[in-house]
């Protein structure tokens, strides 16, 4: 079974589809397969990435029932990354891709994608729609990403109330990845006041260890097509987003030792 | 900052945050696992003016400064490209910044059972509940109508009473009890293992609340925070 993590939230701007490829590529490279889906119909992960144009099919040909999965999934060049894109949504195409969200076939066409993958992150439009409430309620986790401004950290009780009833009424097993500081100025002591009032206020495992900087790389990977890892001046900021998949691959090593502590200690093997 | 914190939005978000954690909703905890520091990604430092380097400053500020000061120190304040590099791994904040307030969650095992029971009431709208141990101590509370040691004696009465009516009716291992008072309240008793010792979840209600999928839920969670302690 793949761990699905949907990476969403209300307010735009907060590196959400940054978050998404990067995380996506860096887990990658930790050696588990990856497969990152866009599903915001304005393809954004598509655009901040070149895989629309190597393959401009995707989810809507595949809930059209007019292509393959294997015909819409691009791999990346190097590590086990796979991409599935929205495919070309007209603005009519929006309402139809809602439509069929609401039916449940897409959750049928993202179950029957994902299975032979270790971890899948979806990309959701900016806010709060049928197609988010869809994709929490089929995946594992959800991430949140926070930016340092008091706007974001306002909006983020509308998203905590959306992602509890999802669990309350879709999925009993959702549980919440953590909020995830992105676009951080570590020089700005307002910036650093503010995440340090945030964290202190909030219960602390809520937040991830891992804190996002913005970085101008950002704009370059985007201009270039591409996640900053790639990029000789994303070091930075790529190492961030390496650091956060090897908290993450921690937290399941820490799932783990738990199962130990409740005397599943059958061997290593 | 301060009016953002006080803010209704903010308040919201935070009690929403803590009943997610009281509920299990959030992934395994970093706490749990001890914090590593957090991770600093200074600006590129082509985006600073230049500035003397730590070395030229410490030099300057030795007794035989000015044989080895080549060039004027900046004044005191004016920030440094190397300053900005030099800051711990940790983020600090200013010295401005207000003293540092417990999480709301709590640390102690006490805090967090109070915290799982105002949650679990919370969720599913009980009236009140309260965990007492075997020898009927309270351990956490939450609007508890009379006194915590009345109601923990009566749920080691309603516990014996357990014990016993499941030896009539054969179920040897009977964990639950319930009592109707009135046509209008009930209290359930759920009976769960503390180790080697038996614990009991008291849950006062409405008669039309359906309480088992909440308390059956609840129970691994206040069971795990026992087990932690």
């Amino acid at each position: 079974m793949p761990k699905v993590i949907t990476v969403s939230s209300l307010k735009g701007g907060v590196g959400q589809t940054a978050t998404v490829l990067n995380l996506g590529y860096s887990m990658s490279r930790l050696g588990p397969k990856v497969l990152v889906i866009d599903a915001a119909p304005q393809s954004g992960a598509g655009m901040a990435s070149n895989a629309r144009q190597k393959n401009s099919a995707g989810l809507l040909e595949l809930l059209k029932g007019q292509a393959k999965a294997a015909d819409v999934i691009v791999s990346a060049r190097e590590g086990g990354l796979d991409f599935l894109g929205t495919g070309p949504v007209e603005a009519e195409e929006v309402i139809f891709f809602e439509k069929e969200a609401f039916r449940g076939n897409l959750t049928k066409i993202i179950r029957s994608v994902t299975e032979k993958y270790d971890y899948v992150f979806i990309d959701t439009a900016t806010g709060l729609s049928v197609i988010t409430y869809i994709c929490m309620a089929l995946s594992s986790s959800v991430i949140v990403p926070l930016a340092p401004n008091a706007l974001a950290v306002k909006s983020l009780a509308s998203m905590l109330k959306f992602f509890r009833r999802v669990r309350l009424r879709a999925n009993r097993s959702l549980v919440l990845e953590g909020l995830l500081f992105t676009m951080t100025d570590h020089t700005s002591p307002y910036e650093v006041s503010l995440i340090n009032d945030v964290r202190e206020s909030f219960p602390p495992q809520i937040f991830f260890e891992t804190v996002i900087p913005y970085d101008p790389a950002f704009e370059q990977a985007n201009a270039r097509a591409t996640v900053l890892a790639m990029l000789p001046e994303g070091e930075n900021a790529g190492r961030a987003y390496l650091d956060l998949a090897v908290e993450m691959r921690l937290r399941e090593m820490a799932q783990t030792r738990k199962g130990f502590e409740n005397g599943q200690d059958d061997g290593i093997f | 900052m301060g009016k953002m914190m006080e803010s209704s939005e903010f308040a919201e978000a935070v009690k929403i945050a803590n009943e997610l954690v009281a509920q299990s909703a959030v992934a395994v905890s970093a706490r749990k696992m001890g914090h590593r520091a957090l991770t600093v990604y200074p600006k590129p430092s082509a985006s600073f003016a230049p500035g003397p380097s730590q070395e030229k400053i410490a030099a300057a500020l030795a007794p035989n400064a000015s044989l080895l000061m080549e060039e004027p120190l900046p004044a005191k304040s004016a920030p440094t490209p190397d300053a900005a590099l030099a800051r711990p791994s940790r983020l600090e904040a200013p010295a401005s910044k207000r003293p540092r307030q417990a999480a709301p969650e709590g640390i102690y095992r006490g805090d967090k059972l109070a915290n799982a029971l105002y949650a679990m009431c919370q969720r599913g709208g009980f009236s009140g509940a309260l965990i007492v141990d075997d020898n009927g101590l309270p351990l956490a509370a939450h609007q508890s109508p009379v006194s915590e040691e009345a109601i923990g004696a009566f749920a080691i009465v309603l516990g014996t009473a357990l014990a016993k009516a499941g030896k009539l009716l054969g179920q040897h291992n009977a964990e639950n009890i319930s009592i109707d008072i009135n046509y209008t309240e009930k209290i359930v008793l759920r009976r769960f293992m503390m180790g080697q010792a038996p614990g009991y979840l008291l849950v006062i209600c409405a008669q039309e609340v359906d309480e088992r999928g909440e308390v059956e839920l609840s129970i691994e969670q206040i069971a795990q925070i026992l087990k932690r302690a």
